[in-house]
């Protein structure tokens, strides 16, 4: 998994030969290091680092004095960090006195900051793909996805919005040409405004045949199912009435629980069923008891489109028996009302063209309805000279025997295609580094929805108050509150978290039966869930590394064992004292990411929590090492086999940072079930596949860190965590701000970045003081 | 359109000649309408099993002319001599686990980095040189993309074969022939205008910037030379094929997909509508719908060595080793220029991963077929000290006909390969 960075396994203090001394005290580097540093390398440095020795692959020979390029700023930052950990050099050598450390780390830290800065300005970055969506749903008040037609954006710095990794090529401009065509062609679809219907579907015709004979049953007037179908294809739907057009559609039903007293749970999700690639929507997770429920859901459909129902909790097969009654869900007929229309034309449709037949229009029609659309879609105020390529294309089709319709649409997928709309633009200004408003308040929206600034921002932007702190405090809080802040949430989680990963494993099910659908959703909710709730209640973010309570729903509560929740949503739970939950290590959706579907592995863990807890970047393992090979036949658990690993010098460096918090993570499985043991499949009859669950070995969750403290078990290493909250804090602060900024944040700023803690420090470290800091922060309106 | 001048190889010699291949006199109609192609123009084809194989049942044993093969490749006992088993090689620093699929094609270092950059790939490479004369210039198809442009942006993949049969074969109606032209007519001038604006944004971006929007003009640029050559072959019906469209397959149908994209691959290669061809594996969070197999295949490659993890692991692997093997046959069975399909075209199948229960991304299983290699044998190098995987890419590139010295980290052309 995603260890990073060039291969540095042990990073030694620093550095040079004698002959060719490799950093000036603050003049000429070629003329090489003299005064107290020079002293520093040549005590400390030289015996392991040199073009022979090279220990750690380090050859400080090859080390730019200039510090010139990114990879040679990184070398430096670990040389500064080895040395001001105390980690270098290693202990079994000669100690530097403590003066000599801080002289020579005073030497090379101004112009680490230096050398740093010139690769630290935000790149012109262009919108990766949920950005692109996101906007243009909002430019252009469609509802029809064109994520699909763009090419997947590359990760860099753990963020898929980073300017570095978010390239254009002609693929990509190929594809933008045709989903800004899609998209222009979906705002000004014209015709007849469709007739709204309401038609009663019953569900009971396609499933008749199967009624008593095992699967399905039909009682007071509800279909139900008792099985679970883990495919994507439900016989219980609304197929025998699809939808005649596209679009939104009401369906109202009732479902019960059938002979069981427990609450049953179902999801609901919408289908085009075409013959290659049928999409499928989510419409939401639901629960019913056995008195009958009703439930109304509204859902965009694609013409023939239905809705399907399936349960969750239920038995793959059931024994036909008639006359015998089982635990379900019945459903209902439905009542579908639609489409559902709340203007005509739509809003999509009089947004652009005000007033303009599109029959008839006129080149200076298209001139004001360009003049409208494109400051919202460059988010600033356009020049007379940029509206007049547009409207000078409108002209020339018109001109070349196109109809105004046709013309105008092809100037719109134009401005579509314009770098003023694709990129984020920060204009270069001779006296200033700061960002204008305007360039601010699409970084503010940028961060904060992941979509286009509405026109509060730009208004403010364009009377240049959105940079006075109070009206940025406030329009901070506003973004916040909004609904589309749910969107940052969805987007940080997912990476930082890794919670988009939650589909790469499908767990055994003989081994962990407790594991479907249901679980699987809860989990992203969880971990989405907390993180929100940190923001409405700013709470400190030491909460993240251990807290009291959780975001929890009935079956994340069944799966932790926590009592008296009942229901899908997620609430705030507080948990019983001594409990092993609490914080985001122990949230089974990060378990599950971080483990391999059947087996854990304490290195994915431990590369996990260094890297997204503590703000550690692990290099990957040297070649020709060759990796952990899990056998799980022998007597050698994991740990046995890492213990061994641990003892060769060119493992132990990393891995005994890295080893520790994966042991404390042993003690849950890959769904995030507490283990006291691990489980395995024992095989009884190879032939016919049979065979049972057996307990294997006890969980050995206990560790000692790189510090030398030791931990017993998870509770303890949380606390030992808790004793670290700076390193996280930093972590934490450093991982939004490289989201926010799209780049990664580097040596330059981490006196910014102290700052921004100190600031949130007056409110507790709450997360939502924490964000404000962030944005309101002079680093987020420099370029 | 011109004739493409073109450099091949003669057989056998290793010596560049200049040979104009007469692509722009021959009909596009392909074969089916029983157009001949004079001269068979070489062709390539990669694929990528994520997973890769359990390497005891994968690789033989010995090394050599006489290898004796292994569990798996006894499947191919008829095929022996048109392929060649490759062990001992990976791609120097792709490390990374899963994230080395991206750079199975590139050979790019680290691509789990946070840092990482992807370079082009190898289907790109020779798209680049020799895809002017194709309706195509190469076709990316399954779940994940193996292709990447020169500036590390994949190349948008085809998962559905249907699709790509559509793309292929199937001509829309003449209202869509219609207003395609008018897109593509109007393509240009939306291009044009983008540039002007884009030249207006230059002196008011940052050094930094400056490339960025470079990539943009470059990417402009080769829009219109595109939208040109879709023009150009907007006017050339496209070849009729004797086989009906791909169906729709189950979501968990692996070997289902992999087989119908194979259908589409082979009428690609014979149609001449392209000459390039990268293929990815399944997305493998699912359980696939084998008989014998109730586990996710990711799961399953977990295995831990769990003996009945390993049985179900190994019907995965031998579905989709028998799928391949029926591919191989097709392209033999498909005369080409007085030869087979096969004989022109090189087919390399790998995966990023040597052993998926550890991630490793060493020792990576190579099957290389067809292509007029000489070929079986098992070509072993060390396993501690692995031999570049690139100087395969170089040893192919030059099969294609182009004069390329080096592929990203190679260190020359494969030892041990010659033309047969």
């Amino acid at each position: 998994m995603g260890h990073s960075v060039s291969y540095w396994p042990i990073l030694l203090a620093v550095f040079f030969t004698v002959a060719r001394p490799i950093l000036a005290a603050g003049g000429d580097a070629a003329c090489g290091v003299e005064g107290p540093a020079g002293a520093f390398f040549e005590h400390s440095c030289y015996d392991c680092h040199d073009a022979e020795t090279k220990k750690g692959g380090l050859n400080l020979e090859k080390t730019d004095p200039k510090m010139a390029g990114l990879e040679q700023v990184d070398v430096w930052i670990k040389i500064y960090d080895r040395v001001a950990k105390g980690e270098m050099p290693p202990k079994k050598k000669p100690r530097p006195t403590p003066e000599d450390v801080r002289t020579f780390l005073s030497t090379i830290r101004p112009r680490l900051i230096e050398a740093d800065r010139s690769w630290r300005e935000v790149v012109q970055r262009r919108l990766n793909r949920n950005e692109y969506q996101n906007t243009m749903r909002d430019l252009l008040a469609i509802d029809i996805d064109l994520k699909d037609l763009l090419p997947p954006d590359q990760q860099a710095g753990g963020f898929d919005n980073n300017g570095e990794a978010l390239a254009v090529s002609t693929e990509q401009m190929q594809a933008y040409m045709a989903a800004a065509q899609r998209a222009v062609n979906a705002a000004l679809l014209v015709g007849k405004r469709p007739e709204t219907q309401t038609v009663t579907v019953s569900p009971l015709d396609e499933v008749k045949s199967y009624i008593n004979s095992g699967g399905f049953g039909y009682k007071d007037g509800r279909v139900i199912t008792y099985t679970t179908d883990r495919g994507d294809y439900s016989k219980i739907s609304t197929r025998p009435h699809r939808a005649p057009v596209r679009g939104r559609y009401r369906f109202r039903f009732q479902a019960a629980a059938n002979d069981t007293n427990d609450l049953q749970f179902f999801t609901v999700s919408a289908s085009d069923f075409a013959a290659i690639g049928p999409t499928s929507t989510n419409l939401g997770y639901f629960a019913v008891g056995p008195e009958p429920k009703a439930f109304e859901i509204e859902a965009l459909l694609d013409a023939k489109g239905a809705i399907q129902f399936f349960a969750f909790g239920l038995p793959g097969w059931v024994k036909p028996a008639p006359g015998e009654d089982h635990p379900g869900i019945g459903f209902s007929d439905v009542e579908m009302t639609g489409p559902i229309i709340d203007q005509w034309p739509p809003k999509s449709f009089t947004q652009l063209l005000g007033n303009v037949d599109l029959a008839k229009g006129a080149p200076a029609d298209a001139e004001d309805i360009l003049r409208r659309f494109m400051p919202r879609a460059f988010r600033r105020p356009v020049t007379d000279a940029e509206l007049a390529h547009y409207t000078a294309l409108v002209r020339s089709r018109m001109a070349a025997g196109r109809g105004f319709g046709e013309s105008l649409r092809t100037g719109l997928v134009a401005a579509l295609c314009s770098p003023n709309f694709l990129y984020l633009r920060d204009d270069v200004r001779p006296d200033t580094r700061r960002v204008s408003d305007t360039e601010l308040a699409s970084r503010l929206s940028y961060f904060l929805w992941r979509t286009m600034p509405d026109a509060e921002l730009l208004d403010l932007a364009a009377k240049q108050q959105l940079s006075d702190p109070q009206t940025l405090h406030a329009q901070v809080e506003r973004l916040l509150t909004d609904v589309r802040s749910a969107a940052f949430v969805t987007d940080f989680t997912g990476q930082w978290l890794r919670l988009r990963l939650i589909n790469d494993t499908t767990p055994d099910e003989k081994l962990y039966g407790k594991f479907d659908d249901l679980l699987r959703v809860s989990m992203v909710w969880e971990g989405e869930g907390f993180f929100r709730q940190l923001i409405v209640d700013d709470a400190p973010i030491v909460n993240i590394l251990d807290s009291n309570w959780a975001m929890l729903n009935q079956r994340l509560a069944e799966l932790y064992g926590i009592e008296g929740v009942h229901g899908i949503e997620m609430r705030k739970v507080a948990l019983p004292t001594n409990c092993v939950r609490g914080g985001v290590l122990t949230q089974a959706g990060v378990l599950k990411v971080t483990a391999n579907g059947t087996t854990t592995s304490p290195v994915q863990r431990g590369v996990w929590v260094l890297e997204n807890i503590l703000g550690e970047a692990t290099p990957p393992p040297p070649p020709n090492v060759g990796g952990i090979e899990p056998d799980i036949r022998g007597a050698t658990t994991v740990r046995e086999q890492l213990d061994k690993h641990r003892h060769l010098e060119s493992c132990s460096v990393c891995h005994c940072k890295i080893d520790p918090p994966g042991f404390a993570m042993e003690s849950f499985d890959p769904i995030g079930d507490h283990r006291e043991k691990y489980l395995r499949w024992k095989v009884t009859n190879a032939e016919q596949g049979w065979g049972n669950v057996e307990q294997g070995a006890r969980v050995d969750a206990s560790g000692q860190l790189a510090t030398g403290q030791t931990f017993d078990d998870i509770r303890q290493f949380k606390k030992l965590l808790v004793e670290r909250q700076d390193n996280f804090a930093r972590c934490l602060t450093e991982k939004l701000l490289t989201f926010g900024l799209g780049r990664e944040m580097g040596f330059s700023e981490r006196d910014a970045v102290a700052v921004i803690i100190k600031e949130s420090d007056a409110h507790a470290r709450g997360l939502r003081s924490l964000i404000h800091a962030i944005a309101e922060s002079e680093t987020f309106a420099t370029r | 359109m011109n004739p493409i001048p073109r450099r091949t190889f003669l057989r056998g010699a290793g010596v560049a000649l200049a040979l104009p291949l007469l692509e722009a006199m021959i009909p596009a109609t392909g074969r089916a309408a029983g157009t001949a192609i004079p001269a068979s123009p070489r062709r390539f084809v990669g694929i990528n099993i994520p997973l890769g194989f359990i390497p005891d049942n994968f690789f033989p044993t010995d090394a050599g002319g006489d290898y004796a093969l292994s569990p798996y490749l006894k499947m191919a006992e008829s095929l022996r001599n048109d392929f060649t088993i490759i062990s001992g090689v990976s791609h120097p620093g792709v490390d990374g686990g899963h994230a080395a699929e991206k750079s199975f094609l590139t050979a790019a270092p680290h691509p789990g980095s946070r840092t990482f950059r992807n370079t082009i790939s190898l289907d790109q490479c020779m798209a680049q040189s020799i895809g002017a004369a194709t309706r195509l210039a190469s076709l990316t198809l399954g779940d994940q993309s193996l292709s990447w442009s020169a500036n590390g942006v994949a190349i948008p993949t085809e998962r559905y074969p249907a699709k790509s049969f559509a793309r292929l074969f199937l001509t829309g109606t003449a209202e869509e022939v219609t207003a395609q032209k008018r897109e593509l007519e109007d393509g240009h001038s939306i291009l044009d205008t983008i540039r002007e604006d884009a030249k207006a944004m230059a002196p008011r971006i940052s050094a930094n910037d400056r490339q960025k929007l470079d990539q943009f003009f470059t990417a402009v640029r080769e829009t219109e030379q595109r939208l040109v050559k879709t023009e150009s072959w907007s006017n050339t019906p496209k070849p009729k094929v004797d086989a009906r469209p791909p169906g729709n397959f189950d979501d968990s149908d692996m070997i289902g997909y992999l087989r119908a994209h194979f259908d589409v691959m082979r009428l690609a290669l014979d149609t001449d509508s392209t000459r390039v061809i990268a293929l990815s594996g399944f997305n493998f969070g699912n359980v696939p719908k084998i008989k014998g197999v109730d586990l996710g295949y990711h799961t399953l490659s977990h295995h831990g060595m769990n003996p009945a993890m390993l049985a179900q692991l190994e019907v995965i692997e031998r579905a989709t080793l028998s799928a391949f093997v029926d591919f191989l046959n097709a392209l033999k069975t498909t005369p080409d220029g007085g030869s087979t399909l096969l004989d022109h075209t090189q087919v390399f199948l790998s995966s990023n991963l040597g052993s998926a229960s550890g991630h490793l991304t060493t020792n990576l299983p190579v099957v290389l077929a067809g292509g007029g290699y000489r070929h079986g044998k098992h070509l072993a190098f060390d396993k501690l000290n692995n031999y570049p995987l690139s100087n395969l890419f170089v040893t192919m590139l030059q099969r294609m006909g182009m004069e390329a010295g080096a592929f990203a980290s190679s260190t020359g052309t494969m030892a041990g390969i010659e033309m047969a």
